[in-house]
């Protein structure tokens, strides 16, 4: 064996993806946002994420269960505009660990909010709860194997601003909350299976890429 | 894997060097140019009934090395080649050593490469805690303390890299531990020990005036030390370990005598001082290290813990090393530093205390960690399902077990560094349980109130938004930081001083109004900066200077909300009150931290 084949394949090591950009998990129509509108709008993208999250929380707060169907339209239209935009457009590199805490606040909370307003907060749970698994492998995955999904699954996980149109969708359907049960149960199993699949894949071929990084202290 | 095969004194694979493992060091460079007290090579003194380096091949065989290269003068080739046979190759000088590294490492197949002096006097299990953690792809083994090992050339690491590494002709500005001498190399690492071992035998060979002027400061500085040593009075305390924890070597110390302008030493310090100065430019091990770190390759740390380490350079400093490494109880010093150093007030206070004693249990059973791992996470399914129930007894026991299962959470962390046996895919199992412990929990106090008809979903949703968001800005602020780490432009292996020490050299310069300094000249004893530093930077000076306060650095801590914190909290908000409180609690605590880390890593961000 030279000593050149233990190490990961020669294409992974050099582009090894942002971990900001992977840990965002945008989905098509949150890029698309982000390349039509990025360039054209002068706020800066930290006000932006602020901004939309911020806005969530406060209508979450202030109308509750008790939120319109337009209303909610509404605010998932801020989400993706404010969140998109900021898909292309990062803040300063010394703010970067700032961004997918933001994303990650938006999206629950829209997720929850609109539950809420079907009274199916505990169907909005287990779509967080399936969600939080999917977003820890992201990490993880990219720590110990220097790897990302593969395509298929990020599509059909749908990025946070597919999963918020289809939660809104299924609100407007009148569907919640056993098609959000649904959802979560699918969406958690696939990410499971994969993950499993992934790592048995990972453990037979005793690759060893990428370096270990222990993140002691703050790696938990 | 092939194995050079037919390797100088090839002998048949140790069990415990799994055949086929990519990151199995295979290959040992043992440099034995130092010379001892009195002549001779300093790996020649004798231990017990051999030599110190006869102990240290056995060593290096017992941990699966099939193929072993000692590097000798001439003049001690007869008396080496006794003891070490044909593993023996001549080196006239340290510019040979490092060209017989570079050689070495340029052979094709074979897997990673350990460089280490011949003199080491060490456990096995200190050499086993680098070279079989498949962790540290390549690595140093370090030790804090420094002032016990005051002639240990000096690194700087953050977020367990090295990022600077001292040499006999290198700095390493703000140092934060001690090289030991035992490097380790990754076989996809080898090429750039290749290049940079060939240049530093290149530079070597005739030793430029910023490099010999560099020496010279050494000798200056150990001199300092000796006379600082010998006036201080009283017991010399080891440090301990720290982790990254820089210790400013120009730090003002109240304890410390003012050291004259021209020391004198006692007979006894100065030879001390003169076999070292004999044997600093022989150090191969440590110009390989700085070769490595210079040339940007990512250099993993691993520390030597509480066990015995020394390089002895004179009969009486082995003979004083034979009596100190019986002091030592390897077991106890393996099993205490199985207990992770960076751990939260209540995981080391109130689990770890014990949780080792099970971890040993685990060992002598024969449990692997990952075992543990799903027991553990067995064990949090049915606290999520006692909590469940919303009847008092259930949030009792729930609370009992999530306990219970947060133990078994920390045994399999020390029973992997225990017995050595880390996997990613463990590391892996043991994050994602832990996460999975941690919401099922969630889940199952929120049906428990609803059951009792206190619906508590919203603040169930917040806690677990809060607590994924709390992670993420953990995860993407500490990859950040490698990241930046890694981006660390690197000066040329002709310079003595580091990135840092040429930046800070830089600022002193323009402080003064003088051209930039060509030539790493003394720093200035008190470097006065030419205005005080911004707000910012002043408060994060300050905020890192009460951690000396007794009790400060747990009390930082416990304001982070740790995990074992958070477990706690669940239990007794549980078991005493209802899951209401428990997510109050949570939310609380938990937002609490979040405006205590924002608010350190906002200054942080403004000040780089």
């Amino acid at each position: 064996m030279s000593a050149t084949t233990t190490v990961a394949p020669a294409e992974q090591r050099p582009q090894l993806p942002d971990n900001v950009a992977v840990y965002r998990d945008d989905g098509p129509l949150a890029q698309a946002i982000g390349r039509a509108l990025g360039p054209n709008v002068p706020v800066p993208a930290m006000a932006l994420l602020v901004l939309g999250a911020g806005a969530i929380l406060a209508l979450a707060a202030l109308a509750g269960s008790a939120a319109s169907l337009g209303l909610t339209a509404a605010g998932v239209a801020v989400l993706l505009l404010t969140f998109g935009i900021t898909s292309v457009r990062y803040p300063k590199a010394s703010f970067h660990w700032a961004v997918p805490s933001l994303v990650r606040v938006g999206e629950y909370a829209t997720l929850a909010w609109l539950a809420g307003t079907a009274d199916a907060l505990p169907a909005a749970f287990a779509l967080i709860a399936a969600l939080t698994f999917r977003h820890y492998d992201l990490v993880y995955r990219l720590r110990h194997r220097a790897e990302v999904p593969p395509r298929w699954l990020n599509l059909l996980a749908a990025g946070w601003d597919g999963r918020v149109i289809i939660a809104w969708l299924l609100l407007a359907l009148g569907a919640l909350p056993a098609a959000m049960y649904v959802w979560a149960g699918l969406l958690g199993a696939v990410s499971v299976a994969e993950t499993v699949a992934s790592w048995r894949r990972f453990e037979r071929s005793r690759a060893t890429a990428g370096e270990f990084d222990e993140l002691e202290g703050e790696g938990e | 894997m092939t194995d050079t095969g037919t390797a100088v004194g090839g002998r048949a694979p140790a069990a415990g060097a799994p055949a086929g493992d990519p990151t199995a060091t295979t290959t040992a460079i043992v440099v034995a140019g130092a010379p001892a007290a009195g002549g001779g090579a300093a790996a020649l003194l004798p231990w017990e009934r051999g030599t110190v380096l006869e102990r240290l091949l056995g060593q290096l065989d017992d941990l699966g090395i099939r193929t072993v290269c000692v590097l000798v003068r001439p003049a001690h080739e007869a008396a080496v080649r006794a003891v070490a046979g044909n593993r023996v190759r001549v080196s006239p000088d340290t510019a040979a050593d490092l060209r017989a590294i570079a050689e070495a490492a340029a052979a094709p197949g074979g897997g990673g490469i350990v460089i280490l002096p011949g003199e080491i006097v060490t456990h096995r299990e200190a050499l086993a805690g680098l070279l079989k953690d498949p962790r540290v792809v390549t690595g140093t083994l370090l030790g804090g303390g420094w002032r016990a090992r005051q002639f240990a050339f000096r690194v700087r690491s953050k977020r367990g890299r090295v990022i600077s590494a001292a040499s006999p002709y290198h700095t390493a500005h703000r140092p934060t531990s001690a090289f030991l001498g035992v490097l380790k190399v990754a076989a996809a690492d080898r090429p750039a020990l290749v290049t940079s071992a060939a240049r530093l035998a290149e530079l070597t060979a005739d030793p430029s005036a910023e490099w010999r002027d560099e020496l010279e400061r050494k000798t200056e500085m150990w001199r300092g030390a000796l006379w600082r040593a010998a006036h201080r009075g009283g017991e010399e305390a080891d440090e301990g370990d720290g982790e990254d924890e820089p210790i400013d070597e120009f730090a003002d110390d109240p304890e410390e005598p003012e050291t004259p302008a021209d020391p004198v030493l006692s007979a006894e310090d100065d030879a001390l001082l003169r076999e070292k100065l004999a044997a600093a430019p022989e150090d191969a091990t440590a110009l390989a290290l700085v070769g490595l770190v210079r040339s940007g390759t990512h250099v993993g740390v691993n520390r030597l813990r509480r066990l015995f380490w020394a390089r002895p350079l004179s009969a009486a400093a082995v003979a004083r090393a034979e009596v100190d490494i019986l002091d030592y109880d390897e077991d106890k010093v393996l099993l205490d530093s199985a207990v992770k150093a960076s751990d939260g007030f209540f995981t080391t206070f109130f689990v770890s205390t014990y949780s080792r004693y099970i971890a040993r249990w685990a060992a002598r059973r024969g449990f692997t960690p990952n075992q543990v791992t799903t027991f553990s996470v067995l064990i949090g399914f049915l606290a999520a399902a006692a909590f469940a129930t919303g009847e008092r007894w259930g949030l009792v026991a729930g609370a009992i077990l999530l306990q219970a299962a947060f133990t078994t959470d920390c045994v399999d962390g020390q029973l992997a560094r225990y017995t050595r046996t880390f996997s990613k895919l463990g590391a892996w199992l043991d994050s994602i349980f832990d996460r999975t412990k941690e919401y099922a929990c969630f889940a199952g106090l929120a049906i428990g109130a609803s059951r009792m008809g206190d619906p508590v979903w919203t603040l169930a949703c917040a806690a677990i938004t809060l607590q994924t968001a709390r992670h993420f800005s953990d995860f993407s602020f500490g990859a950040g930081q490698s990241r930046m780490i890694g981006d660390i432009e690197q000066p040329p292996l002709e310079r003595s001083l580091d990135a840092a020490g040429l930046a800070a050299a830089e600022r002193r310069a323009r402080a003064q109004q003088e051209p930039p300094a060509e030539q790493p000249a003394e720093p200035p004893p008190r470097p006065e900066p030419a205005q005080p530093d911004p707000l910012p930077r002043r408060v994060l000076r300050a905020w890192h200077t009460i951690d000396r306060l007794p009790g400060v650095r747990w009390v930082k801590k416990m304001a982070a909300f740790p995990i074992g914190e958070r477990f706690a909290a669940i239990s007794i908000s549980a078991a005493l009150f209802d899951p209401r409180v428990t997510f109050v609690v949570l939310l609380s605590w938990g937002g609490f931290a979040v405006l205590y880390t924002l608010s350190g890593r906002v200054l942080r961000s403004i000040v780089r």
